[in-house]
């Protein structure tokens, strides 16, 4: 249940939006209906027609031929800039394969606003970015003191994102049954032995759901 | 109450994977200072604006018929105002 998505069904119409704040994304069964639609909220409120769906919450939408490719590239360069990291040299895996990361080792950072910093707008790029998830969620669970490893593998997401930039989600038309996988690690966690879970739900091929 | 609810990724992801299987057309709009289409339930007050008083009645502040931006409960009247529209065109 999502109370920012409003549908609109006849028997011939389906209708779909989508409400972020003042963003608002529409989508239908019937072209007229759409436009109809956007004239009658251009009555109420000074509405900015921007056309085809191509930029939204900071997530570019390109459609060709097949689908839809939806991509964070310009979210993830700007993250790059503001972290110093846009020259560092790109990594080939979000996290290492050592050890898992432990609340214990190493040293607490003297500020940790960077990393909590950091850590949030590695979570806005999960929006598109399913490989980064596990390593995002390992990190977050740092927040509240987190250590220079931790740092370093925040450094690490970052090195792998700079190789990345143009990695997202690809939505191609098929069929719709729904697919869910799932798995656990067992007690993986060094400093409590809990499990971590993860899990993906695809509609047809197209991934849409996902934790890790 | 001064929340207004966001959409969830996973719905973005869920309806524009459907609008690419079901061949939709997909558009984009932005709705022009939307927090001020907000109407106020509450009594909210304000001081009368530098350069803008009244000289006839300085001490005088005013009254908010809608909502302004920063105030706490802008972000929820606005959505309020825009679901209500909706609720009247006969989405749901």
């Amino acid at each position: 249940m999502d109370y920012s998505l409003f549908t609109y069904t006849t028997a011939t119409i389906r209708m779909f939006v989508l409400v972020y704040v003042d963003d608002i994304i529409v989508k239908g069964s019937n072209t007229q209906t759409i436009h109809h639609f956007i004239d009658k909220l251009k009555t109420e409120f000074q509405v900015k027609d921007l056309g085809e769906l191509s930029y939204f919450l900071g997530i570019q939408a390109l459609r060709n031929q097949e689908g839809l490719h939806l991509r964070q590239a310009t979210y993830i360069t700007d993250l790059l800039h503001s972290t110093y990291m846009i020259g560092a040299k790109p990594l080939n895996c979000p996290s290492s394969s050592g050890p898992k990361l432990s609340f214990v080792t190493g040293n607490i950072l003297p500020d940790p606003t960077d990393y909590r910093r950091v850590i949030g707008a590695l979570q806005y790029c999960t929006i598109t970015r399913p490989d980064i998830a596990y390593s995002v969620n390992q990190l977050c669970q740092f927040m509240h003191c987190p250590r220079d490893v931790h740092w370093k593998a925040v450094k690490r997401v970052l090195r792998y994102l700079k190789g990345t930039i143009d990695i997202g989600l690809y939505y191609v038309p098929g069929d719709i049954k729904l697919n869910a996988y799932c798995d656990s690690d067992w007690a993986g966690d060094p400093d409590d032995r809990r499990s971590t879970t993860g899990y993906g739900v695809f509609l047809g091929t197209n991934l849409i759901s996902w934790s890790s | 109450m001064t929340l207004s609810p966001v959409v969830k990724p996973t719905t973005i992801r869920l309806v524009l994977a459907l609008a690419v299987f079901l061949k939709w057309n997909v558009k984009q709009l932005d709705v022009s200072n939307a927090f001020l289409h907000g109407i106020l339930d509450e009594e909210v007050y304000m001081e009368q604006p530098k350069g803008y008083e009244d000289d006839n009645f300085p001490e005088h502040v005013c009254r908010l018929h809608k909502s302004l931006y920063g105030l706490k409960q802008a972000p929820r009247a606005w959505f309020q105002r825009l679901s209500q529209q909706l609720v009247e065109y006969g989405f749901s």
